[in-house]
């Protein structure tokens, strides 16, 4: 599965990170030295997400805080969050972490970005018991952060896939591209992903194009959530070589659609 | 003498430890154990594989148990412990839903079919080590079944078409005859029925010991009940239980099922039931892998297929199956408000009310699709359907009874009876004037139902009929249903099977769970109720299945007629679990690892 990581970066002209791996499951050292040393942002993070689950058996609370904050690549910085969302989940499960704890986190400013980050999935799991309305006033407050909109917007899609007047894919299609927040209109477009996958396939290259060129953050979204389930059994090799390939493509979302495929080879 | 006492002491000391350690399961495999053939060729189970033992399976529930008595136990929220627990003599098999011998290992049928002669599994015992024998079947039959002091349901599926109830004796120790006044095709599914152990009931029984209370076993088991007084024969035994957070049930270290390799069953040591807010929060948890499988809603489906691969879930969708079981709005014909009650015994305003049924916008909306409108009592799976046209033919819906979304029917039918806006305010009122005003009731946190009651109440609000909703807790939901309560209309769904005859509690006019119509057991009965009866007593002492399907065909569509229920969707099968969990594949409408029979549990494993 590891291979030699020689690349060629073109017109960048920068020192090459060198990574030579034999050919089996990567342990949390690699994963951390990928996360350390690679330059390509989407490989460097998608380490950091093969590594949360490491991390958040191995690593205290104060220690993922730090690294989320201030950690030197993408890399640590997503794994660190991630493994604080995995600790944090499991402390809601248990009732040892409230939504007053969590709102602490998410709502504030002067937290950190990847620790708030963190916070974003445990958090649905107590917001999902208010009312979709209020979930949707949460996800258009102004004064609230981009972290703690995006939650509420989640919440409320889940909340709301019931309601055919909220989530249909006419509606959603409509909802990605102009919503009363930009948090709901990404959340619109997850949401929309899943639809297309489920309830109205659409061939790869559609994905790839609505990725690509989605005229919208949340359309294009949708593209990147249909995507990646139909990249996770591309080679490791083939994935870097793809995340290499598109550097330059603008659509964040595209190069995540190959990033998270490749955390999912890298966690095998 | 000093140095004697010590000595004897530590000798006693020495002596009492191999007695604890021997108190716990079986010295070797009983000889009369159930044998689970899990990846053998040709059997049923050939598909599944032997597993492992060790670890924990968690999954969700939206309602807390209301008690731990099998006996007395009206609903799911209870009896999905209960049927864990406490097996009967027979069991259904989770891959075929025929019928398996369980406590009992073999029966005979004589006497012109009225008697079954059953062999009891010999050498097994109760999860605190008291033998198991035919004492515990004759008392939980002929004491607490068959008990007037007892409040049951299955003794309303017992009674025999001539009235009687069987009389289960004892033969020997490990023998026992089951005597109908009648041939009673359905018995061997109600020998499902919960097997309770003598050695701790009976102290509680009137009967018995007449020094206690008329009803002193029906306050048995409650939730406040220590745990360890609960003794049972299933794979689980209950071990704690947090009111709004878990039931965690342990291993039976006495549970007579054995794979084909010889490894005691279940392979879990434990398995953890996570009592959540709603079925949003336990899609979450799903979600976030806190519960290992999990009974999703269509809707669900787009939430969790972006994630089957990465998560290493996997999702089940059959659109050709749906599962078994009815959903339904039930009028509440015995409501106290005398008008309403006129109202909703009158039929042409059911009648309407069916009309206003818009069960393609609920199967889409509700189920994406995964969805078929339901117009009958008895399963799609059943091959009593009366959607086939014979026994266990091919559904071609011939027979269905059918009233489609039509609001113009529905306002014709309302104007008809007399319901009409007296003054002008848009909604309809009663003949003198007064509001017509209906709550429909459904359980809180249950999204699909909450869905369906919005659906039902906007289709009523363009005929102008008022229908407001109240999403309540299912437990009081539960009591109002069974008469304790004051209602006006639920929105609720019962759980099915193949024989038609185990509904004989709801259909029956003098049925415990006759939801609409209780006064009917007093004496107030109506044609259509007389003649269910009939085709109930006629279906169940019949053997020729043709015949019996005949009697079935002409109950669903009377029934459906009568509009008693008024059914709505019935959901496609869909299932997800992580593909850690082992032998989870086996989920079908007949059993599933987080459903409320436990047939599977025994032989899910966890790989990681």
């Amino acid at each position: 599965m590891g291979v030699s990581r020689l690349r060629a970066l073109g017109a960048f002209a920068c020192m090459l990170a060198l990574f030579a791996f034999a050919a089996f499951a990567y342990t949390a050292a690699q994963l951390e030295a990928i996360a350390t040393g690679e330059l390509i942002p989407e490989i460097n993070a998608a380490a950091g997400i093969a590594l949360a689950k490491s991390y958040a058996g191995t690593k205290t609370e104060d220690y993922l805080k730090d690294l989320a904050a201030n950690g030197l690549t993408i890399g640590l910085r997503t794994a660190a969050s991630g493994a604080l969302s995995i600790i944090w989940t499991g402390k809601v499960s248990a009732k040892t972490m409230t939504e007053a704890d969590l709102t602490a986190i998410i709502n504030d400013a002067k937290v950190a970005e990847m620790v708030r980050v963190a916070a974003i999935d445990p958090i649905q799991v107590l917001l999902i018991t208010k009312a979709a309305a209020a979930l949707k006033t949460m996800a258009t407050d102004t004064a609230a952060t981009h972290e703690s909109r995006l939650a509420a917007a989640k919440a409320y899609y889940v909340k709301s896939r019931t309601n055919v007047k909220i989530v249909s894919i006419p509606v959603l299609e409509t909802a990605a591209v102009t919503s009363d927040s930009a948090e709901l209109a990404y959340a619109a477009g997850e949401t929309l992903g899943g639809w297309y996958l489920s309830f109205a396939p659409k061939t790869q290259a559609e994905y790839e194009t609505l990725a690509i060129s989605g005229s919208s953050e949340g359309l294009r979204v949708a593209g990147k959530v249909a995507l990646t389930p139909l990249l996770l059994s591309t080679s490791v090799t083939d994935l870097e070589t793809k995340l290499l390939d598109v550097l330059n493509i603008k659509s964040a979302e595209y190069r995540q659609a190959y990033q998270d495929a490749l955390a999912y080879q890298f966690g095998l | 003498m000093k140095r004697l006492i010590v000595i004897l002491a530590a000798l006693t000391a020495i002596l009492m430890i191999p007695v604890a350690v021997s108190a716990q399961g079986y010295d070797k495999q009983p000889a009369d154990a159930v044998i689970v053939p899990l990846g053998v060729a040709g059997t049923d189970y050939a598909a599944l594989e032997p597993g492992v033992r060790g670890g924990t399976v968690y999954v969700g529930t939206i309602s807390n148990p209301k008690k731990w008595n099998a006996v007395t136990a009206h609903e799911t929220s209870t009896t999905q412990y209960t049927n864990i627990m406490q097996p009967g003599l027979v069991n259904l098999n989770p891959i075929t839903a025929g019928y398996d011998p369980e406590l009992a290992k073999s029966w005979e049928v004589s006497d012109e079919n009225k008697v079954i002669t059953f062999k009891l599994r010999q050498g097994l015992k109760w999860s605190d080590g008291t033998p198991f024998t035919a004492d515990d079947v004759v008392f939980s039959f002929m004491d607490l079944y068959l008990n007037e002091d007892v409040e049951t349901d299955t003794r309303d599926v017992l009674q025999l078409p001539d009235g009687n109830f069987p009389v289960v004796e004892k033969v020997d120790d490990y023998t026992v005859k089951v005597v109908c006044s009648v041939a009673f095709r359905p018995i061997l599914n109600s020998m499902t029925a919960n097997i309770l152990p003598k050695h701790k009931l009976e102290q509680f029984v009137h009967k018995l010991h007449p020094e206690v209370a008329a009803d002193a076993f029906n306050q048995i088991w409650g939730l406040d009940t220590d745990p360890k007084e609960l003794v049972g024969m299933g794979a689980f035994m209950v071990e704690s239980y947090t009111p709004d957070l878990n039931v965690v049930m342990k291993r039976n270290p006495y549970y007579y099922h054995y794979d084909s390799k010889g490894t005691q069953l279940p392979y879990l040591d434990k398995y953890v039931v996570l009592t959540v807010a709603s079925q949003d929060v336990l899609l979450l948890k799903y979600q976030n892998g806190e519960i290992d499988c999990f009974a999703p809603r269509p809707q669900d489906i787009p939430i969790l297929k972006p994630e089957e691969k990465q998560k290493n879930l996997t999702v089940l969708v059959n659109k050709e199956m749906p599962g078994f079981g009815t959903t339904w709005v039930v009028l509440n014909w015995d409501t106290q408000d005398t008008k309403y009650r006129e109202l909703f015994r009158t039929l042409k305003f059911r009648q309407a009310l069916a009309h206003l049924f818009d069960k393609d916008t609920m199967i889409r909306n509700l189920f994406n699709g995964l969805a078929v409108p339901q117009w009958s009592p008895v399963s799609y799976l059943s091959p009593y359907y009366a959607g086939r046209e014979k026994y266990a033919g091919p559904v071609t819906e011939k027979n269905a009874v059918v009233f489609p979304y039509d609001l113009e029917k529905a306002a014709a039918l309302l104007d008809e009876i007399g319901l009409k806006d007296t003054n002008g305010d848009g909604w309809r009122d009663f003949a003198d004037g007064t509001p017509v005003e209906i709550e429909l009731n459904t359980n809180a946190g249950n999204t699909t139902r909450e869905g369906a009651c919005l659906i039902i109440a906007d289709d009523a609000k363009k005929v102008n009929l008022k229908v407001t909703t109240a999403f309540i807790d299912f437990n009081v939901l539960v009591n109002r249903l069974m008469g304790q309560e004051d209602y006006k209309a639920i929105y609720l769904g019962l759980t099915g099977g193949t024989e038609p005859h185990s509904g004989a509690n709801v259909y029956m006019s003098t049925g415990g769970l006759h939801a609409w119509h209780y006064s009917a057991a007093t004496g107030d009965i109506t044609e259509v109720e007389k003649r269910v009866d009939e085709l109930t007593n006629l279906a169940a002492a019949e053997f020729n299945l043709d015949k019996v399907f005949e009697y079935y065909k002409e109950y669903q569509i009377i029934l459906s007629q009568d509009l008693g229920f008024l059914y709505t969707i019935n959901q496609a099968f869909v299932y997800s679990y992580y593909n850690r969990i082992g032998n989870a594949q086996v989920a079908s409408p007949n059993a599933t690892p987080s459903g409320n029979n436990g047939l599977t549990m025994d032989f899910i494993f966890r790989k990681s």
